[in-house]
């Protein structure tokens, strides 16, 4: 087990130095000059000299490097030159409205995809599964983004129920969480439907074991060989595909903060590309690739609790 | 059987969009009447008029070019790579197979739309950054892919056969590796098709992707949110061929799947996740 933790916390390390290796080098390496880049052609030279100086470019590459994976390892990301703040606390700011909003979708996945799955596996090619089939495939098929514009035309715009976009701050979490719900719906949809097929080819691989036959065959009620039995055993290859999933909510959530003009991280790094605003962009960057692997990571160790089988698996 | 045909429809009439468009548009997408701007259908415009006055359904037809495009050179980038990359890593194992298999971690860790980004700042925004970024993610899922097929089918007896009369690596993996992953590898490619899509529609609607002029149904959606009020129209005919396009592409691949030996199913599992 120790062997196996600490294997895939190397692993976990590994991918993250290679990562910020990738993004101080990719931001690094521009063709030019990034300060020029940055401030734009007409900037007075004196300002583009003292960027030079902020962003260490009058020093060699691999010290600038060690000296940015220093600052980021006790939570210092640089100063932003637009914002004229500490990136960290940026970055920290919002953060409290990507989590939260991956955080809601990934709720509503799991709370709707595990049952419908389950249900639908229950109901093998009767016409309950066929529906369930037919609504992921096109739940699959429709753009998170898409779905997002069309809820705000329907409850924002049409209805009145949600806003139609922007924050109101944790300072009213009512409102909070009612300005969350549209895009958490958007983005959680393609997620459920995703799950829902997961759960359910697992359950049906399950309920054709041996060990099902027997549990039934003891006088065991459908409910309990459905859930006790066959969910339990189906759950590897779901909570897999959940870890997948939160990552690609973080990530996704890029493109729905747009739609809604929410605050999060997603806002501020496309912000930061059209301001070239490379610190704070190399800043964002590494926060979420850390949060995708951060996540791998966890769903090894979610996998070792599941299936005791898989800790000698390298 | 109705899935396939269903499939075959969406995709087919995606290609023939796209290729028609190349001749012939109900009107010319570069033709702005302003006069003629936010009109709702009609007979002379069947989907109605954008905010520049352009023929919606031109647009879209044209914006087909711009989906085939990326769907076809992203996934042709992550096939080729793919293809290399897991069949060494597959044929060669030890230092080679991990340096590969942490190579695919890392690009992984970058999703799509981040590495479009990375690119957009390295090389500035344009469809060609975009489906260089998509295609840079899809080599990893083909490279694992093949890897995991490759090590099944390299132990099997006409291998080991094709090696003892002293074929090189590069012919055994031409004549009978590949001949025999090549199924579940074109499932696959059906999908990542409709992901590359999805993806490409993505990064449009946030700026990044193509840029006008060249049309693309991704942008047409990010241009019909300033009139969200006053012509909501316009956030539904994009999206509908975005999704109806994807659909497609899902079918197929699901059809083509089952088609198959039932036991490549599970390979092709987690597909949609990565994306």
């Amino acid at each position: 087990m120790i062997a196996y933790l600490t294997r895939r916390l190397l692993v976990l390390l590994a991918t993250l130095a290679v990562a910020s290796l990738v993004v101080f080098a990719v931001l690094d390496l521009l063709p030019g000059d990034p300060a020029r880049l940055m401030l734009g052609i007409d900037a007075p030279a004196e300002s583009v000299a003292r960027l030079r100086h902020d962003l260490g470019l009058d020093r060699p590459a691999l010290s600038r490097y060690g000296a940015w994976l220093a600052g980021v390892v006790v939570g210092d990301f640089g100063t932003s030159h637009t914002y004229r703040v500490a990136v960290g606390g940026l970055i920290a700011e919002r953060l409290v409205v990507t989590l939260p909003l991956a955080g809601l979708a990934m709720t509503l996945t799991v709370v709707l995809a595990l049952p419908l799955g389950v249900y639908a596996a229950a109901r093998h090619n009767r016409p309950a599964d066929v529906a369930v089939m037919v609504l992921s495939q096109i739940g699959i098929s429709v753009p998170g983004f898409w779905l997002a514009i069309l809820l705000i035309l329907a409850f924002a715009v049409g209805l009145g129920w949600f806003p139609a976009g922007g924050f109101p701050g944790w300072g009213t979490p009512l409102a909070a969480l009612q300005a969350l719900a549209l895009p958490a719906v958007a983005l959680a949809l393609a997620q459920t439907a995703i799950l829902t097929r997961v759960t359910r080819a697992a359950m049906l691989e399950v309920m054709g074991e041996g060990f099902i036959r027997t549990a039934y065959a003891k006088g065991a009620s459908a409910r309990r060989v459905l859930w006790r039995h066959a969910f339990g055993n189906a759950l590897v290859p779901v909570v897999t595909v959940m870890g997948l999933q939160l990552g690609f909510l973080v990530s996704g959530a890029v493109v729905i903060e747009n739609v809604s003009y929410l605050p999060g991280l997603g806002r501020l790094v496309l912000q930061a590309v059209e301001q070239r605003d490379l610190i704070v962009v190399r800043g964002c960057v590494l926060v979420l690739v850390a949060m995708v692997a951060a996540i791998a990571f966890l769903v090894d160790l979610a996998y070792a609790v599941i299936d005791p089988r898989l800790r000698a698996a390298p | 059987m109705t899935r396939a045909l269903v499939g075959g429809l969406l995709v087919g009439a995606v290609l023939t969009a796209a290729l028609l468009s190349l001749v012939w548009t109900p009107h010319p997408i570069t033709d702005l009447a302003i006069g003629e701007r936010l009109r709702p259908a009609s007979a002379d415009h069947w989907l109605g008029t954008d905010p520049l006055g352009r023929d919606i359904a031109s647009l879209l037809l044209a914006g087909a070019q711009t989906t085939v495009a990326v769907g076809v050179v992203a996934v042709g980038i992550g096939l080729i790579g793919g293809i290399v990359l897991g069949t060494l890593a597959a044929t060669r194992g030890g230092f080679v197979d991990e340096g590969i298999s942490r190579f695919c971690d890392v690009i992984l860790a970058f999703p799509a739309v981040i590495s479009a980004l990375l690119a957009t700042i390295l090389l500035g925004p344009g469809a060609v950054n975009a489906i260089l970024a998509i295609g840079l993610f899809n080599v990893p899922v083909f490279a694992r892919l093949t890897r995991a097929c490759v090590r099944q089918v390299r132990v099997r007896d006409y291998v080991r056969a094709a090696q003892a009369l002293g074929k090189s690596s590069f012919s055994i993996a031409w004549d009978h590796l590949l001949p025999n992953v090549a199924g579940v590898l074109v499932v696959q490619a059906t999908i990542q098709f409709g992901i590359a899509i999805l993806a490409e529609a993505g990064l449009s609607y946030l700026g990044i992707g193509a840029q006008p002029p060249q049309p693309s149904w991704g942008r047409m959606l990010n241009e019909s949110q300033t009139y969200m009020f006053s012509a909501p129209w316009l956030a539904l005919y994009p999206g509908l061929a975005i999704s109806l396009a994807v659909l497609g592409c899902n079918l197929l691949g699901d059809s083509l799947r089952d088609a198959l030996d039932p036991k490549t199913r599970a390979m092709v599992g987690a597909r949609h996740a990565s994306g």
